[in-house]
């Protein structure tokens, strides 16, 4: 294979992995980015609330413990979101229970429920059947608590009235970060634009016909891509639910969220990702007057608490 | 060599018969078996899946298992049936149909390591009596009466096709109120917030309008109190099975309310299709599971 050929291969194959959507339900961002300085760490302590052991013979679900933790303690009402990791997990049999990072599907951030901090879920390997107790299991919980930075979280008003026009929020430029809500015509807009951009490309591809490899398969390519993710975004968003789209090079959204005019949230029920395109899940129409929270990433709005849990009796 | 007697003829036949017309046909081992446990002991269980096989298996429609006894190598007690339990529903059956069926026990010792299992497996095969299958037609002339039938009065079942006005009316009649939710959820040990969050669920589902009639829609009100209905299905008049996309049900053997959505409007001259369980319908087979091992 010649260098030139090699070379356009490996481009367009790290093309199309930037170009696939991120299709996971996911109720925060898909990056895992760890925050560069975390602050102190917030007062929090945590417990075991309850365990599930799932055994099986069978491939799947495969068999896990579950370890389900409650957040308590002054700051625990503030967290927002947090991610777990075990550092190690041991049972009574000497067994290693620590997971297998390799199968970690999601981001991990788990998200505060109404009126409650998160419920923080950790999933372990199984513990052997004769094991009585789960001797120790260590870790690190990451939190974000936006509400210790008021720069972590930028507010646009009235956010229904302000869709399908580029939003200038100097809080959000400064951090290079440009966001557009989008109506459904909005959508049906963006829809024709990749329509049209892959026609364009099939005509050039047409028109050169033996010349098709290097940049302009794989311009092709990301044209392709772009047209089925807009697609997949016209099938999954629904009638209540806000469409972002969103422009963050440096990755500084941590998240979106909603409050009414007086303040009071509004419940969704996750964000899903797709490209740069975010949807916010609503089971109920945004009423009108409706504020856009848009959180971000700040050193300050980040803490780490670490535990020690010890002879946790197994179901 | 002398011809036998018709009497030791007889005979031979006699002792060949169960193999011939019996349950021989059939064979049931344990497939994957899972264990739930949770710390809140009121939760989980052992499931057991069944794995079918035998020529007739394609035959079979749908199945029940009855537990006879189950223990664990420890001598544990694994099912504990209710003394004014009734059978369970057949379930429906197919082998593609996943998940298949399984025997449901309480969680054994952590120490166990095996189970013994005595049971019954009861299979539905209606290609063995023709009478299994009942055929009402035109059934949407005639809404808000029950549908008179011998088959249906001889099995004490009792179908009623509703109007939108009927359905919607017994609807809010079996409505439980929130009252008697939280008293049966208070019965069960759940917590208030836990009972809270199910009505919060209900009324969200409610708005959502998920049991609303539609014009797609055949409603209908059953009485079974022996478990006799399999399925009722809607056929259009030249037999032809008119799509289902999804149905749904409230209420128990007693008084249940069956709405099922087709995936158009049906004809006036639609026919209802019930497929009964008869005995001759049904064959019966034992299930001896010994040492099987705990994940």
């Amino acid at each position: 294979m010649s260098k030139k050929l090699l070379r356009t291969r490996v481009l367009l194959a790290c093309a199309l992995a930037a170009a696939t959507p991120a299709f996971a339900q996911s109720k925060k961002p898909a990056k895992k980015e760890k925050p560069a300085a975390p602050a102190a760490p917030p007062k929090v302590q945590i417990a075991v609330e309850s365990l599930m052991d799932r055994r099986t013979t069978g491939d799947f679900p495969r068999a896990a413990l579950t370890v389900n933790l409650t957040l308590e303690g002054e700051d625990a009402r503030a967290v927002m979101s947090a991610r777990p990791s075990v550092t190690s997990a041991l049972d009574d049999t000497g067994k290693s229970l620590a997971p297998d990072s390799s199968l970690q599907g999601s981001d991990g951030w788990q998200q505060a429920r109404e009126d409650a901090p998160p419920a923080v879920r950790l999933e372990l390997a199984s513990p052997s059947r004769r094991a009585r107790t789960l001797t120790s299991l260590e870790g690190v919980l990451q939190t974000y608590l936006p509400s210790r930075d008021p720069a972590a979280t930028v507010k646009v008003e009235r956010v229904l009235t302000r869709k399908d026009k580029p939003l200038t929020v100097p809080a959000l430029a400064s951090q290079g970060v440009k966001i557009q809500v989008l109506s459904k015509a909005g959508l049906e807009k963006e829809k024709k634009q990749a329509e049209a951009k892959k026609k364009a490309q099939a005509a050039k591809k047409k028109g050169t016909k033996g010349e098709t490899e290097g940049l302009e398969a794989m311009a092709g390519a990301m044209a392709d891509a772009f047209g089925s993710m807009i697609e997949r975004l016209f099938l999954t968003a629904g009638e209540n639910d806000l469409i972002v789209k969103v422009d963050d090079p440096g990755k500084k959204i941590f998240s979106f969220d909603l409050a009414a005019s007086d303040g009071t949230p509004i419940r969704s029920y996750g964000t899903m990702d797709l490209g740069n395109y975010r949807i916010v899940r609503m089971l109920e129409p945004i009423p009108e007057g409706a504020c856009l929270k848009v959180r971000l990433k700040t050193p300050r709005s980040f803490g780490e608490v670490h535990f020690t849990l010890a002879n946790v009796k197994l179901p | 060599m002398p011809l036998p007697d018709r009497r030791a003829l007889a005979l031979l036949i006699l002792l060949l018969a169960p193999s011939l017309f019996g349950s021989d046909d059939f064979k049931v081992v344990a497939g994957t078996v899972e264990d739930q446990r949770y710390s809140d002991a009121r939760l989980g269980g052992l499931t057991i899946e069944l794995k079918l096989t035998g020529d007739s298996v394609k035959e079979v429609k749908a199945l029940r298992t009855r537990v006879k006894s189950a223990k664990d190598d420890l001598g544990s007690n694994l099912s504990k049936p209710d003394k004014d339990e009734k059978a369970s529903d057949f379930e429906e059956f197919s082998l593609d149909r996943h998940p298949g069926p399984s025997v449901r026990l309480s969680s054994p010792s952590r120490d166990a390591s095996t189970i013994d299992i005595a049971a019954e497996l009861e299979l539905f095969i209606p290609a063995r009596d023709p009478n299994t299958k009942q055929r009402f037609e035109a059934f949407l002339s005639r809404l808000d009466k029950p549908i008179s039938s011998s088959a249906l009065k001889a099995a004490k079942v009792e179908i009623t096709p509703l109007s939108p006005g009927a359905y919607k009316a017994r609807q809010q009649q079996n409505k439980p109120t929130k009252e008697q939710i939280m008293e049966e959820g208070k019965k069960h040990g759940a917590t208030e917030a836990e009972i809270k969050q199910a009505i919060g669920l209900m009324d969200a589902l409610s708005a959502l309008g998920a049991d609303v009639p539609s014009e797609t829609s055949v409603l209908l009100e059953t009485k079974d109190p022996d478990g006799r209905v399999i399925s009722i299905d809607v056929a259009g008049a030249d037999g032809s099975d008119l799509h289902s996309g999804s149905r749904g049900s409230q209420g128990g053997r007693e008084s249940k309310l069956v709405k099922i959505d087709l995936s158009a409007k049906p004809p006036a001259d639609a026919a209802l299709v019930v497929t009964l369980r008869t005995s001759r319908s049904v064959v019966t087979v034992p299930l001896n599971l010994k040492g099987v091992a705990l994940p």
